[in-house]
């Protein structure tokens, strides 16, 4: 009975402890509700802080140029205040806006939007979105002066809300390389997303914070300076991209794409000496177009059995192990067919075959079996030796470069699954093995380079403003990736090729080509298949580099489905425009009688004979008159009479500066009108014909 | 065999099931869920309450899974609970230990497992495990609370999870426990320990609001106890008993200035310093509590109306659907929300109360009133601290607050105790 009496007891006085908690509780709210309640209210309503993001821009994205490649712009949305506007003024313009509105964004009937605002109005809403649509700046401006709204916001109730996009003013052009970042983004699943996710962190910039105060009508305002931390804006990046080569080697690369109507392409140059790459062109095929799908250059997509670019590879592997191999060494390459073990056929692509040919013919015909053999004759009993020169060059890890979701190249290795008697005379050329474009062309930059690897850059620097914060060169991943005598055996047979081998199609005057071709059949389902990756890598001018490059075209379908039919002309017409531009050309004693010589213009004598004696140049007077005509004729200027010099006919005075024009025919009484600026280009009464004074002329400059 | 199939057997719990407690259940789980769903609401987007992307939506599917759960509980034998008891104490422990060094690191605490798609908190669980434990242990033979040996093993019970789960840096759940001491004083602790007890707590709260007066708080301790020797009678025990009680004091009061001052990180001192005068710092953590009191303030008598409330909407509030969910309430639906939210818990923990009293048997009896404790805990605290009567305590309001870990442990909790109370004529008397 105690106990009982003892428990009870205690559960009241639990009980009660409760009670009075929970009697707190409900006074204090009470408390703040119902007495306090108006003060909170007010607060609420008036004034209340918040610490807001205040955005920072971010960088831009430059090519070598200084021509903006990515800059973000500010784009609007319109939202409205339907309870700002005093009531006369809502009334009389409500339908008007309701009918620009849906002109405008095209989303609703001017009625629906008409019944919107005013029942908006009616409940009292103090913020209505009129489109989720962004508009520019320009239609901002636009949108201003619509009645209403250009009252302002105070008593035309418009709200701007301002973003921030991504905008690339060349659109398609070197869009993968360029890339592309989500808002808020945060997987790491998509890493090949260019530069923009590469370099993110530059980019971005950090957000600032800053103290906001809620004023009437739900809008904010910045206030206060002390609890504010400014946005740092994000810092550009400055690539090396030449954006007219991309753009031409977009446009060449899209037109051959189209002509061979491949599966995808892509073209990168690079700078021998600096590692700068100037472009890098990635092209797939799309709904029937091509376009910037994929960075097949650089990404794991784009990794791939390279086919016969690989044998210089091996090639220098072998010459390096065997230094009393000579390119004048014969090798027997038979009939086109060699069995190297049962089910191990290695054909050539010739139906007769080559014969006995020497090492340099085997390399400038791409013989597999000639390859193959020389390569099998150095390594058969060491196959671990040559994987070490395929790891000295780096083809075993991922390449180094300033982008993110570079692909991993793959090498079947001796004891290695999969390695079997057909591995090492397939792995000569280029089966087996698989590695990016970029990679490949790192390796043939290093012959270039005088044998000296260095790791390909994009970007070059990163600036605040006009600060660089950081500059990045290339980094050296070989100093040497073989020896003088094996550089020199290499770059003769590279030459080779282009002069007597199978990219014999892309000789020309202006600069000679170094290089290989490559043509893989690609494995489909386990076997080997009817279609072609090609490709051609090399460099220029033979003498001394200043560009290597590589060009890729898989799958081409017509038209030729060899690298030195497909890849390699390619690969020269971007040269050429790279010539163009970027190869310095002595300028030639002679080269300004050939190329420079004044065509037909005419003036006055003595001028020109003194020009033309400065230049040094022959020249020829027939008639020693005052004014003449020159002409150019083979290697010789010649100048001879004109109708200027006759006494009361209207001159020629085309090819003539202002100056001479408007001393002759003013001389001879004429009015003279001029329109444009430069030289003459037209008159408005021919030569010829006699003056009269006071006749008007016109001469039209240009 | 752990699972019954008696057809018979399971009718009756069903029918023996106590309704008013599910009814209470089910009401407060759907309230919840609308008010989640207010408190992330966009205006803009519109989002309907199913949408994933979105809290309510997420709570839909936590719902959803404990029901599931609640069924297992209910078809399950109804003695398992007490013949697992250690097991599930046990396995919570390691989950605690495990916690510390798989878990994942989010908002300073080390407390969660990530699984990708869903995360868990043992800590929550832990109260599953130690209320089991500790009605497991008490319900033994021969086992009086009055002792200080069953004491002190039921403080071990009790602190070695509360020590883990300080050091994954969660101190506000550790809190939580302190809510068993309730169920002891009903076994049976004596009245002179729950007093003590709060008059540590009392002297604890004065060292907090007088912290930069200690000189003063010591002296005056130190008068109080030279006022009693000076006027009761002098006999021996009782001086020393004086002199020692105030020396006690005067070491409580310096070591927790200590602890506050030297041990707290400076985000916990905060929360406290918050808590004595709210306005020193209006954007820090006062800044919450002011914000939740805005919204709660700005409610009135009937509230603004179902998603109609502001200032829940444009994240004036932090952790708006999780900790301080009672602001949307209060917000939304005013003072007359409020008080059917506090007359809803209030009911239930009656109830709990009404059902533990009818156990027969001490474990069911035990197990309820700890079930009924931390209900009483988590609603004290947490609409105390809501309303600025507490510091802001990180622990969320039963039923009511948005996360999958709180959802399922509370659920668990609650059905186990209406599933023993449907076996209550089953389950033998006291042992």
């Amino acid at each position: 009975m105690n106990i009982r009496a003892s428990i009870l007891i205690r559960l009241r006085i639990a009980f009660l402890l409760m009670v009075l908690f929970a009697t707190l509780i409900l006074v204090k709210i009470f408390h703040i509700q119902l007495i306090e309640g108006d003060k909170w209210r007010k607060i609420a309503s008036e004034t209340t802080l918040r610490y807001m993001d205040v955005k920072a821009t971010r960088g831009n994205i430059f090519s070598d140029d200084g021509t903006l490649l990515a800059t973000s712009l500010p784009f609007y949305r319109l939202g409205f205040d339907p309870v700002a506007p005093p009531e006369d003024l809502f009334n009389a313009y409500v339908d008007t806006l309701a009918w620009l509105v849906s002109n405008f964004f095209r989303e609703k009937s001017p009625l629906e939007w008409s019944n919107e605002l005013r029942q908006a109005r009616a409940e009292g809403k103090r913020y209505k979105l009129l489109s989720k649509q962004y508009v520019t700046y320009k239609q901002k401006k636009q949108i201003e002066q619509w009645p209403l709204l250009k009252e302002g916001r105070i008593t035309g109730g418009i709200v701007w809300e301002k973003t921030e996009k991504r905008f690339r003013p060349f659109e398609d052009l070197a869009r993968r390389t360029i890339g592309f970042i989500l808002e808020d983004d945060t997987t790491d699943i998509l890493k090949g997303r260019g530069l923009e996710y590469s370099f993110h962190k530059e980019l971005s910039g950090t957000n600032g914070k800053a103290l906001f105060q809620k004023i009437a009508g739900g809008f904010w305002k910045p206030v206060g300076g002390n609890a504010l931390t400014q946005p740092q804006n994000g810092m550009d990046i400055h690539t090396t991209l030449d954006i007219e080569i991309q753009e031409f080697a977009h446009q060449v690369l899209k037109e051959a794409l189209e002509k061979h109507q491949a599966n995808y392409g892509c073209i990168i140059f690079m700078e021998v000496k600096t590692g700068e790459i100037k472009c890098m062109v990635n092209l797939g095929e799309s709904e029937g177009t091509y376009i910037e799908d994929y960075n097949y250059a650089v990404g794991s997509q784009g990794v791939t059995e390279p086919g016969s670019t690989w044998k210089l590879v091996t090639m220098m592997a072998a010459l390096e192990e065997d230094s009393d191999l000579e390119l004048t060494d014969s090798v027997q390459t038979g009939d086109g067919k060699y069995l190297f073990y049962e089910d191990c056929i290695m054909t050539d692509a010739t139906p007769v075959g080559y014969g006995m040919i020497s090492v340099q013919e085997v390399f400038e015909r791409s013989s597999n079996i000639g390859v193959s053999k020389i390569v099998f004759k150095t390594f058969a009993d060491k196959p671990e030796k040559l994987i070490e020169y395929i790891e000295k060059w780096k083809f075993h890890q991922p390449l180094p470069f300033q982008m993110e979701g570079v692909g991993t190249p793959f090498v079947t290795r001796p004891k290695g699954q999969g390695w079997s008697g057909c591995s090492l005379p397939w792995l000569a050329i280029g089966y087996e093995v698989k590695i990016s474009p970029l990679q490949m062309l790192t390796f043939y930059n290093a012959v270039a380079n005088n044998g000296k690897m260095i790791q390909p850059i994009i970007v070059n620097k990163i600036t605040r403003g006009n600060q660089v914060i950081k500059r990045f060169f290339a980094r050296t991943l070989n100093e040497k990736i073989c020896s003088q005598k094996t550089l020199e055996k290499i770059r003769t047979m590279m030459e080779g090729v282009v002069l007597r081998g199978t990219a014999k199609s892309i000789q020309n005057n202006m600069f000679s080509i170094a290089g290989k071709t490559g043509t893989t059949q690609k494995l489909k389902f386990g076997r080997y298949t009817q279609s072609y990756y090609t490709s051609f890598c090399g460099y220029f001018p033979v003498d001394n580099p200043k560009f290597s490059g590589i060009v890729v075209v898989d799958e081409p379908k017509i038209g030729g489905m060899y690298g030195g039919s497909v890849a390699a002309p390619i690969f020269k017409q971007v040269a050429q425009k790279i010539y163009i531009k970027r190869v310095h050309l002595p300028l030639q004693k002679d080269s300004v009688a050939h190329h420079s010589a004044p065509k037909s213009a005419t003036g006055y004598s003595e001028d020109i004979e003194y020009v033309l004696d400065e230049f040094d140049l022959d020249y020829e007077n027939k008639n020693e008159q005052d004014w003449v005509k020159v002409s150019t004729a083979a290697d010789t200027v010649v100048l001879s009479d004109t109708p200027t010099n006759a006494g009361d006919v209207v001159p020629d005075v085309r090819g003539m500066t202002l100056r001479d024009a408007l001393f002759l025919l003013e001389n001879k009484g004429m009015q003279v009108r001029v329109i444009g600026k430069g030289r003459v280009l037209k008159q408005s009464i021919p030569a010829g014909r006699s003056v009269k004074r006071g006749m008007q002329i016109v001469v039209v400059l240009g | 065999m752990i699972v019954s199939s008696s057809k018979r057997e399971q009718r009756s719990t069903f029918q023996m099931a106590d309704r008013i407690t599910i009814f209470l259940y089910v009401v407060m789980v759907l309230l919840g869920w609308l008010n989640i769903y207010a408190a992330v609401y966009d205006i803009e987007k519109k989002q309907i309450i199913f949408d994933l992307t979105i809290n309510s939506g997420k709570q839909f599917l936590w719902i959803c899974s404990s029901t599931i759960l609640i069924f297992i509980i209910m078809f399950s034998d109804y003695k398992i609970y007490d013949a697992l008891a250690y097991f599930v104490y046990s396995v919570v422990i390691l989950l605690l230990v495990l916690v510390l060094f798989l878990g994942r690191e989010i908002a300073g605490s080390r407390s969660w497992f990530d699984f990708g798609f869903l995360r868990l908190q043992p800590a929550e669980f832990a109260k599953l495990g130690v209320s089991l434990a500790i009605a497991k242990y008490l319900s033994e033979p021969n086992i009086k609370v009055e002792k200080y040996k069953t004491l002190l093993i039921l403080l071990a019970f009790i602190m070695v999870p509360v020590l883990l789960i300080i050091k994954q840096g969660d101190t506000g759940t550790a809190l939580v426990f302190a809510a068993f001491v309730l169920v002891l004083y009903r076994e049976g602790m004596s009245r002179g320990l729950m007093l003590l007890g709060i008059l540590l707590v009392l002297l604890f709260i004065s060292t907090l609001f007088l912290k930069n007066y200690i000189d003063w708080l010591v002296a005056g301790i130190v008068l109080v106890g030279l006022l009693i020797l000076f006027f009761i009678e002098k006999k021996r025990k009782k001086v020393i008993f004086t002199i020692i009680g105030t020396a006690l004091a005067v070491s409580l009061v310096l070591s927790v200035n200590f602890f506050i001052t030297k041990v707290l990180k400076p985000h916990q001192q905060k929360r406290i310093d918050v808590l004595v005068n709210p306005n020193i710092d209006p954007l820090g953590v006062g800044w919450q509590v002011t914000q939740s009191k805005i919204a709660i303030g700005s409610g009135g008598f009937l509230g603004k109306g179902f998603l109609k409330g502001t200032q829940t909407k444009f994240d004036f509030v932090p952790d708006q659907s999780t900790d301080f969910i009672f602001c949307t309430v209060g917000e939304e639906h005013g003072w007359v929300g409020s008080m059917i939210v506090i007359g809803l818990f209030v009911s239930l923990l009656y109830r709990l109360i009404v059902l533990a009293e009818r156990q027969k048997s001490r474990f069911a009896r035990v197990y309820i009133y700890c079930v009924m404790s931390l209900f009483l805990f988590h609603f004290m605290i947490n609409i105390g601290m809501t309303i600025g009567l507490f510091p802001v305590i990180g622990i969320p309001l039963p039923f009511f607050s948005y996360g999958g870990s709180s959802l399922w442990s509370f659920s668990i909790l609650l059905f186990i105790a209406i599933k023993l109370d449907a076996h209550r004529m089953q389950i033998l008397g006291a042992r």
